[in-house]
């Protein structure tokens, strides 16, 4: 017994030392090559070889000197941020819609559809979406983008799932009490859900900060192209530390709900 | 009663309405025009769209691989956490660990498209390793973790019943774990689906809109031809892939539902 717990245990350290190396190497290789000197200068000395390998050059030429990358991580927020907003208000509002009641084959279908729906690879998706917003007159603006984004069929197959584990008796005895359906949404629901809408929120933004395509065909405008684009034609002399900047909001954000988000993966 | 599910309609109808007027009834029109001649103004071509799309060689490409490398990206990886998540056990430890592991599905494409670009000509000459490679590094932590998750709710009274009766760890697993994690693992199949086709990202950031013949997939197709505005066509082969995935699901979906275990 004594030596399978010994075996075993080697085993779950291998494990851990591989899949974690296997995650952490990519982003301490960037992050290492992010302090290179934008300039190759010939290493002669400990000085010079400091000088090479660890200077802010790429992050001084990003943060200072490079105008256009503030004017896309400017337009990825004005991006991500109404969509992610509209995304949660759809969401919990269908998911709450789908789970308060009893089960009908009308519900059944519905979250059927969802299902269905949000398999599609967003770009199959493309000429239908194209089709509505150019009847809609919306092709070009950045309206056509956010509103495409917030009703993505996923994430509300997604909250149906977190909503799903709140106990029905709950909102049973709410109703009993005289609550209306939109108070019991809002003082009973919206809480219950509250660790459910950080994980929506940390995948949400996850995938509107990479967002590449929608940009590219409906908005159909450089100037208002969100960073990833423009983070494609970066050479070496900032790339490393564009893509690290890039990715600091990210990390933040999972520091943030991270805990929470966890929590509910857990559960899902 | 009837009036609650008045209200709980209500509800519903914000989203429905979008998926209607931006998903459904788009799809619908797509769905129709794709056998027609001109996009726009209905004239019935029959399947002629459909066979020009067949003869097409890029399409025959770009469908082989996306079939192929779903299949065999995604089998690699439900392997893959499997293993992770049967060998390490059940502790805060492991859960803390895997929940590190997983940040990696939320970083940014462009840390990870930088790396494979430090790796001297991996992108030229084994784009289909790289590609496999991005596809672990992000999803293999969350995979795990998912579940891990899901044989920590396992009853442990049917592990020491089995125990007892002299089951190894790995008898155990065959026989009765497996058919527990069948709900999750067909969940994760979706999921994974979804991240698939997320590709493109990584796609266009190392290679722009023309990837090499080896990793050219449904998506590039779509987006490429995109450009050329001929969406009858686009709308038929739009149809292909909705029922190909459709078909491929329920046949997930349905495997092996007889023996699943659930609590």
């Amino acid at each position: 017994m004594r030596s399978h717990s010994r075996t075993s245990g080697f085993s779950q350290m291998a494990v851990r030392i591989l899949l974690g190396g296997f995650v952490l190497v990519p982003v301490g290789a960037v992050a290492a090559l992010s302090l290179r000197s934008p300039l190759s200068l010939r290493v002669t000395d400990l000085a010079g070889a400091m000088e090479q390998f660890l200077s802010w050059g790429q992050y001084r030429n990003i943060l200072f000197h490079s105008p256009e990358y503030w004017v896309c991580f400017w337009n990825t927020l004005f991006l991500l941020v109404p969509a992610m907003l509209l995304t949660i208000l759809f969401a919990t509002l269908a998911a709450y819609g789908l789970c308060c009641g009893r089960r009908t084959r009308g519900q059944a279908a519905a979250v059927m559809l969802y299902i269905l729906l949000s398999l599609l690879p967003m770009q199959i998706l493309l000429v239908p979406n194209f089709v509505a917003l150019s009847a809609m007159g919306l092709i070009g603006s950045r309206l056509s983008v956010i509103l495409v984004c917030s009703f993505s069929p996923y994430y509300v197959y997604f909250m149906f799932r977190i909503c799903r584990q709140i106990p029905s008796e709950i909102f049973e005895a709410a109703r009993m009490e005289g609550a209306g359906e939109l108070k019991i949404y809002r003082s009973i629901a919206m809480p219950q859900m509250k660790s459910g809408i950080w994980l929506l929120v940390l995948i949400g933004s996850a995938d509107l900060w990479n967002m590449v395509e929608q940009p590219l065909v409906f908005i159909q405008t450089p100037s208002k192209y969100p960073l990833t684009v423009f983070l494609r034609n970066m050479d070496n002399s900032a790339g490393y530390a564009g893509s690290i900047v890039f990715s600091l909001p990210v990390m933040l954000l999972f520091l943030l709900c991270g805990r929470d988000a966890a929590e509910q993966i857990e559960l899902l | 009663m009837k009036n609650i599910r008045r209200k709980q309609i209500a509800f519903l109808l914000p989203s429905l309405l979008g998926l209607t007027a931006f998903f459904l009834v788009p799809l619908f029109y797509c769905f129709v025009f794709s056998a027609s001649r001109t996009f726009g103004r209905f004239r019935f071509s029959g399947l002629d769209n459909y066979l020009s799309l067949m003869g097409s060689k890029a399409f025959r490409l770009a469908y082989g691989n996306t079939f192929i490398l779903m299949t065999g990206y995604i089998a690699v990886l439900l392997a893959l956490s499997l293993t992770v998540s049967y060998i390490l056990e059940n502790s805060r430890g492991t859960m803390a660990f895997l929940a590190v592991t997983s940040a990696a599905m939320f970083l940014p494409s462009v840390l990870i498209v930088r790396f494979a670009g430090i790796l001297p000509g991996a992108a030229e000459k084994a784009p289909r390793l790289v590609f496999l490679f991005i596809f672990l590094w992000k999803h293999a932590g969350i995979n795990a973790l998912i579940l891990r998750s899901a044989s920590n709710r396992m009853d442990p009274a049917w592990r020491e019943a089995a125990m007892i009766d002299g089951a190894g760890k790995g008898q155990f697993f065959w026989n009765v774990e497996i058919f527990h994690l069948l709900p999750y693992l067909k969940f994760l199949f979706i999921f994974d689906t979804t991240c698939f086709f997320k590709l493109f990202r990584e796609s266009y950031l190392l290679y722009g809109l023309y990837p090499p013949d080896g990793v050219y997939m449904i998506q590039n197709f779509f987006f490429n031809n995109f450009e050329n505005a001929n969406y009858q066509r686009l709308s038929s082969g739009g149809t292909i892939a909705v029922l190909t995935l459709f078909a491929v699901n329920l046949l997930v979906y349905k495997a092996g539902e007889k023996r699943e275990i659930t609590q």
